[in-house]
């Protein structure tokens, strides 16, 4: 609930502040966008045009209403909705930060737990030191190492792109195309490996110490007690509980994915938003710029709403917990 | 004295963390004078040479040369200059908003509080590229957008950190003793309150160098640092070649690791015997 209120708060923010960049940066809106010879009755005339010449707190409630309703004007390159094209990218940034956090757990999970029970083993030591080190390496470094040494190398794996996407590509398998599925596989896999690291890392050190914390209390022993076997009282009750960091960690790592997003995309050249939203940076395309970033706050929005949804369904003792 | 150094013999890691550090900062203050080339001098006639090691590389090219013709040890060791300059003034700009904005918010509490706690929590919720997106897209690619931008990012950590300290600080007996013998707020919180963070302080700082550093470089490769001179850079310029001269991309990402390894070695290390509690907030 709290982290709901939050996200609506940043979301006010967020526009505020995405609002004022055009006027902040120095020059006159008007001015930039017409070409050099205008008159001086020309730029006002522009200015009048985009409404300009009101005071700022009445151009920020245009802009919000038109932004709830997702209209931030052309872009000033392709020369159509802007918000059509953030949404028509998104499902790739979707597709990339859903599967390296799928990956991550995936992975980390039993790598944790074993690490947990195997406290203080050459294992132990070992999981370590591989996430000392993890977390020392830049991601964008790891991706094109991981090209140089899969793609070119070992040519296993495509180097750049996104292929057909994994939406075509499952929708592709109900007409018994493989083919097409494999091919979006394998494109993901390198993106979303080097993505997912530092989440990985992350959730491997909160799964192990949340496991070791669940081994640690006075329930475990008394399951061991009653007789009831190592491996099932490990199933049942401690990783249950300890799934439950699980939703927070996605929480507090989230802008860490997705920011992490817009770097794997340059690398791989995966077609996503944050290749478009730097594209845009770079040629001031602001109606574009604006609409990402609102955008982006508002799926930050909308996710932290479905984790505190999904934080309700896993544990139904928060809701006593916070009121 | 002698406690540390039993401490570092039962484990050596800091050391390394310590040497790496040293050498890094030994080379960002003194390496435009010291590396074996102008890092911007380009000679095309000797493109992409290959690293030492190679079958074609030389020693005077110790690191093989770029696309440019420009030593890439050089450009290495120059720039350090970039990372370090960019790592350590962030990190003061977020420990000097951090800390202020905690200890008030943990001592004085009230609705100053509860904005400064919902602040964070938004801060720590955006991802660290859309604050230097907003800023670079106000100033432009510029060193200091990033600096600024990296601030702002990490400030919040400082913030919750110092916050709940100084909410537990607050109720100890010695602060309660000078507040009844009339100390003003401002002589409490400088006398006696922050003598006891100043620990946190210190391994906060060090761990959150590592982490501007990745950042930071992550950034330039991008091309919103504004600097050429810099290891991200390289990499990104480096990888249009990387099928024929991969060393390139790969060398300075090395450079890249091994700072970070080593202030999170040493940031490790001052974190378990400053404060281990705080591996569990951290």
């Amino acid at each position: 609930m709290s982290r709901a209120i939050t996200s609506i708060l940043t979301l006010i923010l967020l526009s505020i502040i995405v609002f004022l960049i055009i006027h902040i940066t120095p020059g006159d809106p008007a001015r930039m966008m017409l070409p050099m010879e205008s008159t001086k009755e020309d730029v006002l005339e522009m200015r009048k045009a985009l409404g300009l010449d009101q005071p700022l707190v009445v151009q920020y409630l245009i802009w919000l209403k038109n932004a709830i309703r997702l209209d931030f004007g052309s872009s000033i390159r392709a020369k159509y909705s802007a918000s059509k094209i953030f949404l028509e990218r998104l499902p790739a940034t979707l597709e990339l930060s859903f599967a390296s956090i799928v990956l991550s757990v995936l992975f980390a999970i039993p790598i944790g737990v074993f690490a947990a029970i195997k406290r203080s083993s050459v294992w132990d030591f070992a999981v370590s030191f591989v996430s000392l080190f993890s977390l020392s390496t830049p991601r964008f470094w790891l991706g094109i190492l991981f090209i140089i040494f899969f793609s070119l190398w070992l040519g296993w794996l495509p180097p750049y792109g996104r292929g057909p996407g994994l939406f075509y590509g499952i929708s592709q398998l109900f007409i018994g195309d493989y083919m097409t599925f494999y091919s979006a596989l394998k494109h993901l896999v390198l993106p979303s490996a080097t993505l997912g690291t530092w989440f990985f890392t992350i959730f491997l050190k909160y799964t192990r110490a949340s496991v070791l914390e669940e081994l640690g209390k006075l329930y475990v022993k008394t399951a061991r007690q009653k007789g009831i076997g190592e491996l099932r009282v490990l199933l049942v009750h401690v990783i249950r509980n300890a799934l439950i960091p699980i939703v927070t960690v996605i929480g507090l790592q989230i802008g860490s994915v997705l920011g992490g997003a817009v770097i794997i995309e340059i690398v791989f050249s995966w077609p996503g938003v944050g290749q478009l939203l730097l594209q845009a940076l770079f040629v001031r395309d602001y109606p574009l710029i604006q609409a990402s970033l609102f955008m982006v706050g508002a799926m930050i929005v909308v996710i932290f709403i479905l984790l505190d949804i999904l934080y309700v369904l896993i544990d139904p003792r928060i809701i006593y917990k916070t009121t | 004295m002698r406690r540390l150094f039993r401490l570092l013999k039962r484990n050596p890691a800091p050391i390394l963390g310590i040497i790496i550090i040293l050498t890094v900062l030994f080379a960002a203050l003194f390496g435009t004078h010291l590396a074996p080339f102008d890092p911007d001098a380009m000679d095309l006639s000797n493109r992409l040479k290959p690293p030492f090691w190679m079958k074609d590389g030389n020693w005077k090219h110790l690191f093989g040369t770029d696309m440019l013709g420009r030593d890439v040890f050089s450009r290495l060791i120059c720039g350090t200059r970039e990372s370090i300059v960019i790592g350590i003034s962030s990190s003061f700009i977020a420990l000097l908003l951090g800390v202020s904005l905690g200890m008030r918010s943990g001592y004085l509490g009230g609705i100053f509080d509860i904005v400064v706690m919902r602040l964070v929590d938004i801060m720590l919720a955006l991802p660290p590229i859309m604050i230097a997106i907003v800023l670079v897209a106000i100033i432009g690619p510029h060193l200091i957008s990033i600096i600024i931008a990296m601030g702002l990012t990490m400030w919040s950590e400082y913030a919750k950190v110092i916050r709940s300290r100084t909410l537990t600080l607050k109720e100890e007996s010695f602060i309660l003793a000078a507040k009844v013998l009339g100390s003003s707020n401002l002589r409490i919180v400088l006398k006696h309150v922050f003598p006891n963070i100043i620990y946190i302080i210190i391994v906060i700082f060090t761990l959150q160098i590592g982490t501007i550093i990745l950042w930071s470089t992550a950034l330039s490769f991008i091309g919103l640092g504004g600097v050429t001179l810099s290891w991200g850079w390289d990499i990104a310029a480096g990888r249009i070649y990387v099928s024929t001269a991969w060393w390139l991309s790969t060398i300075p990402g090395l450079a890249i690791f091994v700072t970070v390894l080593g202030f999170n070695l040493f940031g490790d290390w001052l974190r378990d015997i400053l404060d281990p509690s705080l591996s569990k907030e951290l």
